[in-house]
């Protein structure tokens, strides 16, 4: 992008913020969300390790949606904005000045044929089943926010739905979370999808999905043809419900081997099932999932995806993009060590009592990744704990604790991996006019390699008290306040020159439903966070950010 | 390319600042009418029906974006659901919009089935809805729609106390005609 285009692109946003009222011949609503940093970046090359070197970072993201007479518009202009960045190697990404318009949606929707007919051009989401062929969800609360730039058409009938869609992927070029620059991949995708309800008690869908990825991290080309059907039953005899799901794919990469170009042709299957029955006071979930490669010449650590593709490569991570999520059966908050090659299954039940006020639960879990190789890994975990709601629902309390097992189990081999025992604790106590919350997670990893035993503690506790607009001294200049303390703990050493304790405060501060404020200052333990069932790796954060949230009615 | 920049970020910041000075609109009809329209949605139930905003015409309408890994979404629903059946005659509706991806879909029928939920419970699975109603995507969020189904107010929090403001709110919006 040129050096003009990103002010150029945000001038514009702002122009359209003016003209777009008239021209929806409507109200037009805006969010915008202002991020001001002051950080330190912390350089983890064998060159430079541990060296810390202070920047700062402005970062913009501005929402206008309206709507009228059937038709609706969207457009999300995203903006970031550099001072003294620090110059990162190659590998590492790129932190970059940019603005653009990130995401425009039109959508005009039509009674047709006893039916709904949707017409979309722009972006949009996509997920086919339970995300296990293609799912490009929004989650740009994690950086990783992936739709479709092309067009749309369904007809969403009483009992039948139909839809079909072509377009190109459109990752967020601004990723928040690495805040570096991620270019766009531009692999193309098209697929359709077939609901019918009312089949007895069942629901039946079929789907199909068609990537053509320009580029593979090895620099040639691949494709990927899906095919799935689902058949759920939501109420089943009144006592539970079923969801089964299939899949089948075709893919293609163009490999090198020994300097000549082959093609080499994957089929993969997916198998999918979750059942939940209850027994007053009695609940049980059942959960399964298959993820196979049907190719028995598989290399030996089956290092192929079977089901899914990787994408082109992701530039800020080093890594391809990943078009798919298949449900994993682990916890949210957990790493999931692949989801190439899959079998397993978890079971868990749970006991209400109090009117469904209090839960408790035990969950267990079985899971083969890379079956059948010399890379086979059985990962087991166990984990209950209890839910509360009370004092008329105004505060609860949770508590949860567990104990993972990773061994190899390879092709003449077996040894373990990991172990790690975890315990969490959420509170929020509800006095009058405040409240006082507590949040905690910890977990202590044994790594076993061949070099001996290592163990790890590493965990977050949070402490805070939040006002309400009806604590009488607040009522003049706040909806809400929080106020919160961080404490994070890593101790491990691998990593020369980082911090083993993190401290941090946050001031969480709503004025109205206009304009929000969040200020924060410290350091932050970088790691594994999960959000809306999506992980990633988080960078270690030190400095101070400030940010304003403001939502207008223009 | 920074001094074009800046100043803009900066401007657009100070924006934020600046137009939450101005007086909020009063719920008269005049400022009522000025307020956004939502387009109509429409999303598939928890338990396979298909819902449509417009399917609850003449009704106010608290549209409230929920997931499972949501602990203030999860606390909140259940007073949400209290408030439906309570002002169900004077023309409210809760719609709850259920975000969970994949990894978490599991979860939402038990949690509905064991807190009793009575108020639809719609699948926003890839986040469409998500993403026109809720572009910051932060949960929980509710949007409070007049009987026009114009957006009269949203919250994106819940802390204990708050259902005594979102009973408020709730109040006034019906009170409009």
């Amino acid at each position: 992008m040129g050096t003009r285009t990103p002010a150029a692109a945000l001038l514009g946003a702002l122009g359209l913020s003016l003209v777009a009222p008239a021209a929806f011949a409507g109200p037009v609503r805006m969010t915008n969300s202002t991020t001001a940093q002051y950080r330190l970046h912390t350089f983890t090359d064998d060159a430079r390790r541990g060296e810390e070197v202070p920047y700062g970072l402005l970062l913009d993201r501005l929402n206008l949606v309206a709507a009228a007479d059937g038709f609706s518009s969207a457009v999300r202009v995203d903006g970031m904005l550099f001072v003294d960045p620090p110059a990162l190697a190659e590998a590492d990404g790129e932190f970059r000045d940019d603005a653009r318009v990130e995401r425009f949606t039109a959508g005009y929707g039509l009674e047709l044929g006893g039916g709904d007919l949707k017409l979309t051009v722009g972006d949009f989401y996509r997920q086919l089943g339970r995300g296990i062929l293609l799912s490009l969800r929004k989650e740009d609360e994690i950086g990783v926010d992936i739709a479709v730039r092309g067009g749309q058409a369904q007809w969403l009938g009483e009992t039948v739905d139909v839809a079909g869609f072509v377009g190109r992927t459109n990752p967020v070029n601004l990723d928040n979370v690495s805040e570096k620059f991620v270019a766009d991949p531009g692999d193309i995708v098209a697929g359709g999808e077939v609901k019918v309800r009312d089949v007895g008690p069942m629901q039946v869908g079929l789907h199909t999905v068609y990537l053509d990825v320009q580029t593979l991290p090895t620099g040639r080309d691949g494709w990927m043809l899906g095919a799935g059907g689902s058949v759920e039953v939501p109420d089943l005899a009144d006592i539970g419900s079923l969801y089964l799901e299939a899949d089948w794919q075709r893919s293609s990469r163009v490999i090198d081997v020994l300097g000549k170009l082959s093609e080499d042709v994957t089929d993969g299957l997916a198998v999918y099932g979750v059942a939940e029955l209850y027994f007053d006071p009695l609940g049980l979930v059942v959960e399964g999932i298959l993820l196979d490669c049907l190719d028995a010449e598989q290399d030996g650590l089956h290092r192929v995806r079977c089901i899914g593709l990787d994408g082109s490569e992701n530039s800020a991570l080093q890594s391809p993009f990943v078009y798919n999520q298949p449900p994993t059966l682990e916890r949210i908050d957990q790493e999931v060590l692949n989801s190439r090659d899959v079998l397993g299954g978890r079971a868990r039940i749970d006991y209400a009592a109090f009117d469904g006020d209090a839960t408790l639960y035990a969950n267990g879990m079985l899971r083969l990744t890379d079956r059948e190789s010399e890379g086979e890994v059985t990962q087991l975990h166990v984990y209950g704990g209890v839910d509360l709601y009370y004092a008329e629902g105004s505060s609860r309390l949770s508590a949860s604790g567990g104990w993972r097992d990773e061994r190899l189990t390879g092709i003449d081999t077996e040894r373990q991996l990991k172990t790690m025992a975890h315990g969490e604790g959420d509170v929020l106590h509800a006095f009058d006019g405040w409240s006082l919350a507590l949040s905690t997670l910890n977990e202590y990893r044994t790594l076993f390699t061949i070099d001996g035993e290592k163990t790890n503690l590493r965990g977050s506790t949070l402490v805070g008290v939040e006002f309400g607009h009806d604590a009488g001294w607040m009522r003049s200049f706040a909806d809400q306040l929080a106020l919160t303390f961080e404490l994070g703990y890593d101790d491990d050493d691998s990593k020369a020159g980082s911090r083993s304790v993190y401290y941090a405060g946050i001031v969480d501060w709503t004025l109205d439903s206009r304009l929000r404020v969040r200020a924060l200052a410290g350091t932050q333990r970088g790691g594994l966070k999960c959000v809306g069932g999506v992980c990633r790796i988080y960078p270690e954060f030190a400095g101070a950010r400030l940010d304003l949230i403001t939502t207008l009615d223009l | 390319m920074r001094f074009v920049l800046f100043p803009l970020l900066t401007a657009v910041g100070l924006l934020t600042l600046i137009w939450p000075a101005v007086p909020a609109r009063a719920a008269d009809g005049a400022a009522a009418a000025e307020r956004p329209t939502v387009a109509d949605f429409s999303l598939e139930t928890l338990d396979g029906k298909r819902v449509k905003l417009s399917d609850y015409a003449g009704k106010a309408v608290l549209v409230s974006f929920w997931a499972t890994w949501c602990k203030p979404c999860k606390q909140e629903l259940p007073f949400l659901d209290a408030f439906a059946k309570k002002y169900a005659e004077q023309g409210l509706v809760v719609l709850a919009i259920n975000t969970d991806g994949p990894r978490t879909m599991s979860a939402v029928r038990r949690f509905v089935k064991r807190k009793k939920l009575a108020i639809p419970q719609l699948l926003d699975k890839d986040g469409s809805l998500l993403q026109a109603l809720n572009p910051r995507g932060v949960m929980p969020f509710t949007l409070y729609l007049d009987r026009q189904h114009r957006i009269a107010e949203t919250a994106d929090s819940f802390s204990a106390g708050d259902e005594v403001k979102i009973e408020a709110k709730i109040q006034t919006l019906l009170a409009e005609k």
